[in-house]
C-alpha cells in the first residue's frame, strides 16, 4: 500500500489534486491516503516533487 | 435539508478569498470553503510576487503604501493589504556561464523607484480578504476537502470528504490549477493537456547575492531554476522545475548552489525551514469558464501565469456577475453573462487565445548551457523592468527576433538549433510531455 512519508511532505497538495478516486484528503492540515479508497494506481508516487507518498509492505 | 446559499465558493487562495469578500459587500448569503484549517498558512510554493504599476489582464494594479490598499483603478476596485511588502525591480534570466538577460535594471529600477513587483505574504492576504469576508457573514467553512459536484433542479450540491451537502444556487470553483470542480464537471475535455510542472525549492539564509531585489530564472540547467527573496527579510527561495517526473529536482538544486558560476553566492549558506513544492497540470485554458451554474475563477480555468493579479480580478468579477444574476433571478449563464464577457475580452481573447496553440517543445533538447550562454551575451542592454509573465515573452521575442541575422552570421550552428526548436511538431512536444506527466485534464 502507499504512505505517506510526513518528514518529506510539503503539504502542497499536488496529490490530492490527482488522485483520481479522492483518497488522498487533507485533514487538519495533514495529506492522508485512505487505504480503503486507494487504487494503488501511484499516480501520486509519480507526481510528488518530494518523492513523499512511499509503497510499503502491508502492514 | 441543506441550507441553501446563494453562492459557495471552493478555495480560499487569491480569487476565492476575492470572491467571497464581494460576496459579502454584496450581502449575498455566502460561504467559502478550504481544505486547509489556516488559510494565512501558505504550503505550497509561491514567490508571491504581485505584479505592479504595469498593465496585466486589462488592468494596472497599485499599491498605496499611505492607505495600505491594492488598487484595479480601471475596474475600480480595491481592498486592504496590511501585511508585510518588498519592492520587486525587474526579472532576470541567468545563464551557467554567469551571464545575464536583464529585465529591469536593479540599481537604476531602485534608483527611480521604479518598481514593478510586490513581494507580499499571500496567506496574510487571502486571510484578510476572508475575514473582510467573514464580518459580512459569509460562512468560512475549514479542514473540508470537495470531492464531488453535481447538478440537482434549483441548486448545485457539493459533498466533502467528511459526508457534509452543501448547496448553492451558484458554486464558484477556485480550487486551483489543478481544479477537481473542472474535472467533474467536464470543462476539461476541451483543453489541451501540456504538461504536468512540479516544482520544489529550499530556503536558504546567509547567501552572498548582488541587487537580490529580483526574479531570477536560470536557463541552461538540466531542469528549469529560480530564485527570488522571500518575504521574510535575508531569505532566499530557491526553486527547482520540471515537466518530467524523472528529473530529481532536489540534486539539481544541490548541484546549483554547491557547483558552477553561483556556488559563491552560497558558501556562507545555510538551508532553514521547510522545503516546498507544487505540482501544477498545466492545459490550455478553459474557453467558457462555465457549467451547471458553477463559475470558474483564477487558476482554476487558466494558468498560473497570471499570477495574483489575473486571480483577484476574476474573483472580484465572478462575485458581481453572480450578484447580478440573483437580482435579475435569473439563476442560469444568462444571469453570470457579465463575467464571462469580462473573462473573454480581457483574459481569453488577449492571451488565452494565443496560448491555447502554443507549442510545447523543450528548449534544452536543442540548446545547450553554452549555446544559452552565447545567446544572453548578445542581450548585453537591459530590457525594460516588467514582471508581467506576457511582456516578458514579447520583449524577449522582439529582442531576439532582431539579432537572428547577427546569430545567423557568427553561430549558424546555433540557429540552426534555434531554428529546429521552433518548427520542433506540437503534437510531438504534447506527446512527450504526457508521457512524463500525470493528465488529468482528459
Amino acid at each position: 500500500m502507499v504512505k505517506i512519508d510526513k518528514e518529506k511532505c510539503s503539504g502542497c497538495c499536488g496529490c490530492v489534486d490527482h488522485c483520481p478516486v479522492a483518497a488522498i484528503n487533507v485533514i487538519d492540515d495533514v495529506v492522508v491516503i485512505d487505504n480503503e479508497l486507494c487504487m494503488e494506481c501511484l499516480i501520486c508516487t509519480k507526481v510528488c516533487p518530494l518523492r513523499a507518498p512511499q509503497i510499503v509492505e502491508q502492514a | 435539508m441543506a441550507e441553501l446559499y446563494d453562492v459557495i465558493i471552493v478555495g480560499a487562495g487569491p480569487a476565492g478569498a476575492m470572491a467571497a469578500k464581494i460576496a459579502g459587500e454584496n450581502g449575498l448569503k455566502a460561504a467559502i470553503i478550504e481544505r486547509k484549517t489556516d488559510i494565512g498558512a501558505i504550503r505550497r510554493i509561491c514567490t508571491m510576487i504581485v505584479n505592479v504599476d504595469e498593465e496585466n489582464v486589462g488592468d494596472i494594479l497599485t499599491y498605496s503604501h499611505k492607505t495600505k490598499r491594492f488598487i484595479f483603478p480601471r475596474n475600480g476596485f480595491s481592498f486592504t493589504y496590511d501585511g508585510p511588502t518588498r519592492n520587486i525591480y525587474g526579472f532576470h534570466i541567468i545563464t551557467p556561464g554567469g551571464l545575464q538577460v536583464e529585465m529591469g535594471n536593479i540599481g537604476r529600477g531602485k534608483a527611480e523607484k521604479n518598481v514593478v513587483g510586490l513581494m507580499i505574504h499571500k496567506g496574510h492576504m487571502c486571510q484578510g480578504l476572508v475575514n473582510e469576508a467573514r464580518q459580512y457573514g459569509v460562512e468560512v467553512i475549514t479542514n473540508s476537502n470537495i470531492n464531488s459536484v453535481r447538478k440537482e433542479a434549483g441548486y448545485v450540491a457539493l459533498l466533502d470528504n467528511r459526508g457534509n451537502e452543501y448547496r448553492g444556487k451558484f458554486v464558484i470553483a477556485a480550487d486551483g490549477v489543478n481544479s477537481r470542480i473542472t474535472r467533474l464537471l467536464g470543462l476539461d475535455r476541451e483543453r489541451v493537456f501540456i504538461g504536468t510542472y512540479r516544482d520544489m525549492a529550499r530556503t536558504y539564509e546567509g547567501y552572498e547575492i548582488p541587487d537580490e531585489e529580483r526574479l531570477m530564472f536560470g536557463l541552461g540547467w538540466s531542469t528549469g531554476i529560480s530564485l527570488a527573496p522571500e518575504i521574510h527579510p535575508g531569505h532566499l527561495h530557491v526553486a527547482a522545475t520540471s515537466y518530467n517526473y524523472e528529473n530529481d529536482l532536489d540534486a539539481q538544486i544541490e548541484q546549483f548552489v554547491n557547483t558552477g558560476t553561483y556556488a559563491k553566492w552560497f558558501t556562507k549558506a545555510r538551508e532553514v525551514g521547510r522545503r516546498t513544492s507544487c505540482v501544477s497540470n498545466i492545459a490550455t485554458p478553459i474557453v467558457v469558464p462555465f457549467k451547471d451554474n458553477v463559475l470558474v475563477v483564477g487558476d482554476s480555468s487558466w494558468m498560473q501565469e497570471t499570477g495574483i493579479n489575473g486571480a483577484l480580478m476574476p474573483g472580484w468579477s465572478a462575485a458581481n456577475a453572480i450578484t447580478e444574476a440573483i437580482l435579475k433571478k435569473e439563476i442560469n449563464k444568462n444571469g453570470i453573462a457579465s463575467y464571462l464577457a469580462w473573462y473573454d475580452k480581457f483574459w481569453y481573447q488577449p492571451f488565452g487565445k494565443r496560448m491555447a496553440s502554443s507549442g510545447g517543445a523543450d528548449m534544452k533538447e536543442y540548446l545547450s548551457g553554452e549555446d544559452i550562454d552565447y545567446l544572453a551575451g548578445l542581450a548585453n542592454e537591459p530590457m525594460p523592468a516588467t514582471m508581467n509573465f506576457f511582456t516578458i515573452m514579447k520583449q524577449l521575442g522582439t529582442t531576439f527576433s532582431a539579432l537572428l541575422p547577427q546569430i545567423q552570421d557568427e553561430r549558424p550552428d546555433i540557429m540552426q538549433r534555434l531554428l529546429g526548436y521552433r518548427s520542433h511538431p506540437r503534437a510531438l512536444a504534447l506527446a512527450k510531455r504526457r508521457n512524463e506527466g500525470c493528465a488529468i485534464v482528459d
